[in-house]
């Protein structure tokens, strides 16, 4: 059978596919138009307010602003000196550093401090360079080691001190 | 009023943009010309898509209460009647597939429970192989198979109101006729005569 044939005859056939008998035209519209007065006479609903996740600008303004403060506040705490927030004393507390203050508040005895004291006594004989105790004490930043107590020449050292 | 209305409308005398803006302005009269003027073609599809009468009424119900809320969306790109038909399909498809879901969970008990009550036919005649046919096929080629060929929509209409090119609504209506005509081979030479 030819395609245009099959395809005449499918045509025909299916036309009793699912027929639709008599369109129910007022019984629909009945139903249409109560549902459109039932909206018509719901409340409106209430404007709703625009999400600030909805308005794209907004959000990318505020995460750049907050990331602007950070930069500002990063640049500013590096150029101070020692890139940290000044040392600043409080006024009317004493400090360790004044001459008042004396050996009361002197700090305390840390290794560094105990070593670069006794550099500095009369008769104290350097320890090698590159040596423990002095490389640490001679560095500025060294921390100070709580932990451990001094040991070998150094420990000897800051006994004769 | 409203009759007048209707023929002008089906005559296609009144502008349909002028009838849209009147049911926009809240002319009753108008909206129900709108109705007479689309409701048989939409109906007749609805219908043909649901093969139930009460679904396919509710389908069209749904479909021009859709209309209505959202006729101030409509810009006039497409025809009234090709935007009517899209909105058609949709709410139909959806019924169905609502459906569909539904038999899926509910189709074994009910099959259980009529077991040795209904007798089944040993072999179907060309009706029903037909139907069984055109059910089986998928969605896509269904919709466009039932426009075409049983409802008389163009592939312009059926491009409009399925969003698809109409090289897609040729191209599925070939599937279409190509998967019927493989499910009912053992007719052809009936057909032939």
């Amino acid at each position: 059978m030819s395609d245009e044939r099959f395809e005449q005859r499918l045509g025909q056939a299916a036309r009793d596919y699912h027929a639709p008998g008599e369109v129910p035209r007022d019984a629909m519209w009945a139903a249409i138009d109560a549902a459109r007065r039932g909206q018509a006479g719901a409340a409106p609903p209430a404007p709703r307010r625009r999400p600030v996740a909805r308005v794209p600008w907004l959000a990318a303004a505020g995460i750049a602003a907050v990331l602007a403060i950070g930069v500002a506040i990063g640049r500013w705490t590096a150029r101070l000196p020692g890139g940290a927030l000044p040392a600043q004393g409080i006024a009317g507390v004493p400090t360790a550093g004044d001459p008042a203050v004396g050996d009361t508040m002197r700090p305390t005895e840390l290794p560094h401090n105990v070593a670069a004291r006794a550099a500095d006594a009369p008769g104290h004989r350097p320890d090698r360079p590159g040596s423990g105790v002095a490389r640490r004490a001679a560095r500025p930043d060294a921390a100070p080691t709580l932990a451990r107590a001094p040991r070998g020449r150094s420990a000897s050292a800051a006994e004769r001190v | 009023m409203t009759g007048a209305l209707v023929e002008q409308a089906r005559d296609l005398r009144v502008d349909e943009r002028t009838l849209i803006d009147r049911v926009l302005a809240g002319d009753a009269g108008a909206a129900r010309a709108l109705y007479d003027a689309h409701v048989d073609r939409v109906y007749r599809l609805a219908y043909r898509l649901a093969g139930d009468e009460d679904l396919a009424r509710d389908c069209t119900q749904d479909a021009f209460v859709r209309a209505f809320e959202r006729l101030a969306d409509f810009r006039g790109a497409s025809s009234l009647a090709t935007w009517l038909h899209s909105v058609t399909v949709s709410t139909t498809l959806n019924a169905l597939r609502k459906r569909k879901r539904w038999w899926a969970r509910e189709a074994p008990l009910e099959a259980a429970d009529g077991i040795g009550r209904v007798g089944r036919q040993a072999e179907p005649d060309l009706k029903h192989r037909l139907a069984g046919a055109i059910d089986a096929l998928p969605e896509i080629y269904r919709t466009v198979f039932l426009m075409y060929d049983v409802e008389g929509f163009t592939h312009e209409e059926i491009g409009g109101a399925l969003g698809v090119p109409v090289g897609t609504s040729k191209a599925r209506l070939s599937t279409a006729r190509a998967k019927l005509r493989q499910a009912l081979a053992d007719f052809a030479g009936d057909w032939a005569s």
